[in-house]
């Protein structure tokens, strides 16, 4: 009996661990650990601050935020030292940039899943369809018409990339329609299209970055099209918000309608959904989701196409699950590679965190990729 | 199943097969073909217009078998690639002469005032000119150096050509080209790494004009010149060559023994995002901490392309020799690389060890591109969009797919400097501009054309 409770008590014990990773409880913990500590972590240039320091300041921000609800004070007039200040700002800044790096991760994970839904095939990004060149593209045009005065213009770059992105997509799509015809409407045929855009504005890009610009302008370019400044304005997490609303919310309220993407056509009016419409609807939040998060953090899209793939084999293919999983999975992967990018030692803003997170992915996406698993079940 | 027979459909073209003419008329059955097969042996996917009965000795229909027994008479057709080759190949010589003996700039602010008589005259001087350095008797007004460079070009287009044309046939699938395989990006960041950690000297790298090119080879003979290349070639072609093995590697262990169309293409993205980041990174470092070294200077420099320093015969040589050299090697495969649009187990059938063979030419295929890379810097859209355009031209059959892919690329590459010349845009880093739009306006246009007549993605 003894041995039959110590294999029972084993065999309990063993699945707590799967038990944990299956659990959106545990990611979420895991999740929050990581903000407390990037507002703790080391800066290039700055200290690191003990967990007491970082407790004091979010304590001070909470009763600042508390006071200013009913009666905005004068900071000093919270009864704080002078001394404690110190700490206060940069673990205000930095619990900032670690929200809007939890909000884009959603935004990331969420197109991908989306994307890779609609399109019936776990290796779909939402890149695909040349919305990276059409930030790019914007970019450059706020470059070449403002200079070095485009780092401080946040809300004019929002905008520039918004265009450029809508701009691209919408030739895209147009030139799509145009080689289909009408309801003939081939994805492999909008991913060639796709294709053959990113090759014609990447030459144009390329030739503008490399023979037009100066070293002064390229680093001002690279530093806006990578947003190694990340801004914490109200405006930025506004357009945050707008894009949860707008475009995450929606999908989430249709989680168990989108399972039917991935049935065929007869299964799918039997549950009474009409698949091109939640196609194209899906699509196009997606496409707004992808859009707000390279304009709001730059390019990491390989997000977009790896958190996926772990949501499904924590939580299942099925898609109201894989979101949950989304959600906590990808702010984690994206604040670790923060942490990282933030803790590399490197010129002027540091190390962007597109590359950190290309690089961290990349084994990950071979191994996905090798073992040629769907991970639909 | 292999059919034999020579003829021609109902509806428009020839379709090749092996063996002997028989003598009955009419046409043969494929249903049992699959498109990518009948496109191989040159039917073109109409399947549509052959039927499955042939005309007896008596005038009356009758059943035709299908494969050995199935014969076909020759009607005296002659081969319709065969003609178009020869067309492709004569409006090269066309292109190359008229690139190199009409005079560059007719666009520019500087010879907007020029009268039509003044470039005739212009005209008639390069002719002579290029007759006199053609004799060996001398190098007049510099017309060396425009005809070394549109040899460069020329070989360059061939090259991009042929590799996009071995890596859509070989890998099946339309999207792949040196650039949409991070070929390209994998070259670029060699040259990027060999700019960062082995030059001392952005001379030994770069050239400002004609005359520097001139100095830079000057006393060398061209063994000395070919090793003062190495450095940067060798680096070019094993950054190449590490991204191909990757993408392809990574593609045939998701296709389980045979290479996935889409795990190839969207790891060849990933790869090229991964590749691309670094480029960034290094060039911002540089830009920022060390803006005017040679190290920065000569990373710009091979980004944007070498092509402003082949002026000389040493450089015709250097990338002729290797281009021609990968083309006969390929040429000579021709017809095995044709069995890899059949199924693997078809193809073992027929005696080819397919994956050997695929590794092998990609390899060569890859060689090739570094070697244009390493010479003319990273030219998009070639490599993907002319294959498809020789694939309308004389079809699917390497046989004649090959030289028409070479063809095709070196006259386009000529042509899109041509016109760059002429609004005085003549700088390598421009000719990625021109042949991506040109390119793409070409292709969508083909596609709205044929809309709806493609197959899995093949225009």
């Amino acid at each position: 009996m003894m041995a039959g409770s110590s294999v029972q008590a084993t065999r309990a014990g063993a699945g707590l661990p799967a038990r944990c990773l299956k659990s959106p409880v545990f990611w979420g913990a895991m999740t929050l650990v990581a903000v407390l500590v990037s507002c703790c972590a080391a800066v290039s240039h700055v200290e690191i601050y003990s967990p007491q320091e970082v407790a004091q300041s979010l304590g001070l921000l909470a009763r600042w935020c508390a006071a200013s609800v009913f009666d905005p004070p004068a900071l000093p007039g919270l009864g704080m030292e002078a001394a404690a200040l110190g700490p206060y700002y940069e673990v205000r800044t930095r619990l900032l940039i670690s929200l809007l790096t939890v909000g884009c991760g959603v935004l990331l994970a969420v197109s991908g899943s989306v994307y890779q839904l609609v399109f019936r095939n776990p290796l779909a990004a939402p890149t695909m369809l040349g919305v990276s060149n059409g930030v790019q593209i914007g970019v450059l045009v706020l470059v070449l018409q403002f200079g070095g005065v485009a780092v401080f213009m946040n809300s004019t770059r929002y905008l520039y990339c918004f265009i450029g992105a809508l701009v691209v997509l919408a030739l895209v799509l147009v030139v799509t329609l145009l080689v289909c015809g009408r309801g003939a409407f081939s994805v492999y045929t909008m991913l060639l299209i796709a294709a053959v855009f990113s090759q014609i504005f990447g030459s144009i890009s390329g030739y503008i970055v490399s023979s037009v610009f100066d070293d002064e302008t390229l680093i001002v370019y690279q530093e806006i099209l990578q947003v190694m400044d990340v801004s914490v304005e109200p405006l930025t997490f506004a357009l945050l918000a707008i894009a949860l609303v707008v475009a995450v919310i929606p999908i989430v309220l249709c989680s168990f309608s989108m399972n039917a993407l991935s049935f065929s056509k007869d299964e799918a009016s039997l549950m009474g959904v009409s698949q091109n419409g939640l196609r194209a609807v899906a699509l196009a939040l997606a496409t707004v989701m992808i859009i707000a998060a390279e304009v709001l953090v730059g390019t990491v899209s390989m997000i977009a196409l790896i958190v996926p793939f772990i949501s499904r084999a924590f939580f299942g293919a099925e898609f109201a699950n894989q979101l949950k999983g989304d959600v906590v999975i990808a702010p984690l992967v994206l604040l670790i590679c923060r942490f990282i990018a933030d803790c590399i030692p490197f010129v002027g803003l540091g190390v962007p965190i597109g590359v950190v997170v290309n690089f961290v992915l990349l084994p990950f996406f071979a191994i996905i990729v090798a073992r040629g698993s769907r991970t639909w079940e | 199943m292999r059919l034999k027979g020579r003829g021609r459909t109902a509806r428009q073209g020839a379709f090749e097969v092996l063996g002997a003419p028989g003598e009955a008329t009419g046409k043969i059955a494929v249903q049992e073909l699959r498109d990518d097969e009948l496109q191989a042996q040159g039917v073109g996917g109409q399947r549509e217009g052959v039927s499955g009965q042939r005309e007896g000795a008596d005038g009356r229909p009758e059943d035709a078998g299908v494969g050995l027994d199935a014969t076909l008479a020759t009607q005296g057709v002659a081969s319709k690639p065969k003609r178009a080759c020869s067309f492709l190949a004569a409006a090269f010589v066309v292109f190359l002469l008229g690139c190199i003996l009409v005079p560059g700039g007719m666009f520019t602010a500087n010879t907007a005032n020029n009268s039509l008589a003044q470039w005739l005259a212009l005209g008639a001087q390069n002719i002579s000119d290029v007759c006199a350095y053609v004799l060996g008797q001398g190098n007049p007004n510099s017309i060396g150096f425009v005809v070394n460079r549109y040899l460069v070009l020329a070989f360059a287009g061939a090259a991009l050509g042929m590799s996009g044309a071995v890596y859509q046939g070989s890998l099946k699938n339309a999207l792949a080209s040196p650039t949409t395989l991070g070929v390209m990006s994998g070259a670029t960041c060699g040259a990027t790494v060999y700019a960062l950690f082995f030059v001392t000297n952005s001379a030994d790298v770069s050239v400002s004009d004609a005359s520097d090119a001139i100095a830079s080879v000057n006393g060398l003979s061209f063994l000395q010149y070919l090793v003062s290349l190495q450095g940067q070639a060798l680096c070019t072609l094993a950054g190449a060559m590490v991204v191909v093995t990757f993408v392809v590697g990574v593609a045939y262990v998701a296709g389980r023994g045979h290479v996935s169309g889409l795990a190839l293409i969207i790891t060849g993205q990933v790869v090229m995002g991964v590749l691309g980041g670094i480029n960034t990174l290094i060039r911002y470092y540089m830009a920022y901490t060390a803006p005017d070294s040679p190290q920065s200077y000569a990373m710009r420099y091979l980004q944007n392309g070498a092509l402003d320093a082949q002026y000389t015969l040493y450089s015709v040589i250097a990338i002729g020799v290797p281009v021609l050299a990968c083309f006969a090697v390929i040429m000579l495969l021709r017809d095995k690389v044709n069995l890899l649009a059949f199924d693997e187990a078809e193809a073992w059938t027929m005696g080819v060890n397919v994956n050997r063979l695929r590794f092998g030419i990609v390899a060569l295929t890859t060689l090739l591109t570094a070697v244009v890379v390493s010479f003319c810097g990273a030219i998009g859209f070639i490599g993907f969009f002319v294959p498809h355009l020789a694939r309308r031209i004389v079809g699917p059959n390497f046989r004649y797919l090959l030289p028409a892919s070479a063809l095709v690329g070196a006259s386009f590459l000529m042509l899109a400097y041509f016109l760059s010349s002429q609004i005085g845009l003549a700088v390598s880093s421009a000719i990625g501009i021109f042949t991506s739009i040109i390119g793409g306006a070409v292709f969508i246009a083909i596609c709205i054309k044929e809309r709806g007549r493609r197959h899995d993605g093949w225009i």
